[in-house]
């Protein structure tokens, strides 16, 4: 939790507003509660995937959807760390340092993580490609040490590992998931089914 | 030093078309509902539970059925919310369950709503879990497609819909109450008990929460009995498997699914290959971050065994089946003060004596690991430790003051080295 977090005030000539596409995603979202609240959270998840990061329109913006004040969203955007006020790179790096990553090398990949990319944890590169942040446990500790670069996991990651990852996306080349994530749907895949069946 | 046993969650895993529907069927996959929707009475499904002796594999071990059973009937409507927010450090099951076998799941769930009356469930995704999430997704559309979940489900009156809800990254939600919040779009701070979520629950309604591998037990119990179930096991306290998630200094870290009564030591040398670079075992955290640790003695010598029980006997617990391993060139306040460092992390805030405490905790020992250890640290830990305990909203100052405690008793010396050198005398092997 991020105590003393500070409200991130926007320019006031900034705006917000959900793309089409994002307002009917979030209204299927809706309909799945009896009680508007609870699509909160994931309203602010689908703006942030939106606007690259949640800002004090986007939580206006959000608060008069839910009819909430925009305290109470920002209440909730403080509460939970996926929820970023601040912009993140195109390709953020989240690297695991608990027990068990720490136990087998967890320091060293951070340490030569943030040498490869020029970019200290808890920072966003000046060309804001990347960024790298220090997290608890991923839940991937069999696979220790491991990382999660934006959705993706990469488990048992080595300095070798992080160089073919980061010379691969510094090209703009797409990396795959390393471990149990590989057995997973394909990203494009999940949720048509359901909207199919759905009607 | 390998047992003959039978695998029950993980029984498909080695196959990749089971996350499929087709892949499922193949396997014997929704058999379990089409024998009890409207041929089982759903009191009778809860009976067949609570005889199996199925207990929650989310950390409490609480029995399933049992659980179930104070869900009061006539209070409608109730919900079911299903623990897939994974974060007990260790811990790495859930995850894989949802990736792999995610219809396991979905008819667990089926099979619980029917058998006390809910209408509606949401899994409650670890927001991390991209992959898994997926993998439930599409699931739940091919079920929704074949007629498994929906209204009037495979034409037996009965009716259910299951939905995914994403989390957005807070350990406490996890916890059952802090997880209701959560998902009321709420910041994640539990609630007082009583009332238990059983009778005020999702929105003031009864509600049943159920780790994920405990519901995707469901199905065999069903298809198979619950004798058989209660066979694999102990005792008729501790039966069945529990999937261990084995990290650490060994040589085949990973997910074991066991049978509930092996020892310690047969799980780290039988089954995860023992220790790595032909190091000795020094302690064993055995049921994830919040579960008291164990030393090489007790595992070795005290042959403690892996049930919920006789963990709980020998002072720590089952927890989330999180064994992280440690060997001797890992220091134990090291250690502790990394623990230490999340539970501060992951405090709701709520209640100041978790709040403050779990801060001071960590500031402490990080202190003390890195040099600036003073000679009344090990006081002050240990008058903290008990008004850690028992006096907040929910478990996490405990599970704080239960981890600190427990490498302090056992491993005490290391911690008076550390301040009598001033230094930590194995060189702080893990910085950060």
């Amino acid at each position: 939790m991020a105590l003393g977090a500070r409200f991130p005030h926007s320019p006031r000539e900034e705006r917000f507003e959900f793309t089409p596409e994002n307002r009917a995603e979030l209204d299927r979202i809706l309909a799945k509660y009896p009680q508007k609240r609870s699509a909160l959270i994931p309203a602010l998840r689908l703006a942030q995937k939106q606007a690259g990061h949640i800002t004090s329109a986007v939580m206006q913006h959000v608060a008069s959807l839910f009819e909430l004040s925009p305290m109470d969203v920002w209440g909730v955007v403080s509460f939970y760390t996926m929820l970023k006020t601040k912009p993140v790179g195109k390709h953020h790096f989240m690297v695991c340092d608990n027990l068990s990553c720490a136990l087998l090398g967890a320091a060293g990949i951070l340490r030569h993580l943030e040498r490869r990319l020029g970019c200290r944890a808890g920072h966003t590169r000046a060309d804001g490609k990347f960024s790298v942040e220090r997290v608890e446990c991923l839940g991937a500790c069999g696979g220790a040490p491991c990382l999660q670069i934006n959705e993706d996991y990469f488990e048992h990651v080595t300095p070798a590992l992080v160089d073919e990852l980061v010379a691969a996306l510094e090209k703009g080349e797409p990396v795959s998931p390393v471990g149990a994530d590989e057995a997973a749907p394909p990203r494009e895949g999940a949720g048509a089914a359901r909207e199919k069946a759905a009607g | 030093m390998a047992i003959r046993y039978e695998k029950i969650v993980t029984s498909r895993f080695g196959d990749p078309e089971a996350l499929t529907l087709a892949g499922y069927e193949a396997t014997g996959g929704y058999q379990a509902v089409r024998k009890i929707l409207g041929k089982m009475e759903p009191k009778d499904v809860i009976e067949l539970v609570k005889a199996s002796g199925l207990r929650g594999r989310g950390g409490a071990g609480f029995p399933c059925g049992l659980k179930w059973s104070f869900v009061p009937q006539n209070l409608n409507p109730k919900y079911l919310a299903v623990n897939g927010d994974e974060g007990e450090p260790g811990t790495f099951k859930d995850r894989e369950l949802m990736i792999r076998d995610p219809h396991q799941l979905i008819e667990g769930i089926l099979i619980a709503c029917y058998a006390v009356g809910i209408a509606k469930a949401y899994i409650y995704i670890r927001g991390e879990f991209d992959a898994p999430w997926r993998s439930v997704e599409r699931a739940l559309g091919e079920a929704y497609a074949k007629g498994y979940i929906g209204e009037n489900i495979l034409g037996s009156g009965f009716g259910c819909d299951i939905y995914t809800h994403r989390g957005a990254g807070a350990y406490i939600c996890g916890e059952e109450t802090g997880l209701l919040e959560s998902l009321e779009g709420k910041r994640g701070h539990p609630r007082l008990k009583p009332p238990f979520p059983a009778v005020v629950g999702l929105y003031g309604k009864p509600t049943v929460i159920n780790n994920v591998e405990t519901l995707s037990n469901l199905p065999h119990i069903v298809n198979k009995g619950a004798e058989w179930f209660a066979g694999i096991g102990i005792d008729e306290k501790n039966t069945g498997t529990r999937m261990y998630c084995v990290s650490g200094h060994v040589k085949k870290p990973g997910l074991y699914e066991l049978p509930l009564g092996l020892t310690c030591e047969e799980i780290i040398f039988g089954y995860a290959g023992g220790m790595r670079n032909g190091k000795g075992l020094k302690a064993v955290i055995p049921g994830g971050a919040s579960a008291p640790v164990l030393t090489a003695q007790e595992v070795i010598e005290g042959k403690v065994k892996m049930d919920f029980d006789a963990l709980a006997r020998a002072g720590s617990m089952g927890g989330s089946g999180g064994v992280i391993v440690m060997d001797e060139t890992a220091c134990m306040v090291q250690a502790a003060g990394r623990l230490a460092r999340f539970f501060e992390h992951e405090s709701c805030g709520q209640c100041s004596v978790c709040r403050e405490g779990t801060g001071w905790v960590s500031e402490i020992l990080n202190r003390m690991e890195a040099g600036g250890g003073r000679a009344d640290d090990l006081a002050t830990l240990a008058s903290i430790d008990p008004n850690m305990r028992g006096n907040t909203i929910c478990v996490l100052s405990d599970a704080c003051a239960m981890m600190f405690g427990a490498f302090l008793k056992k491993f005490h010396g290391e911690f008076e080295a550390h301040v009598a050198e001033g230094r930590c005398p194995l060189g702080s092997p893990y910085p950060g």
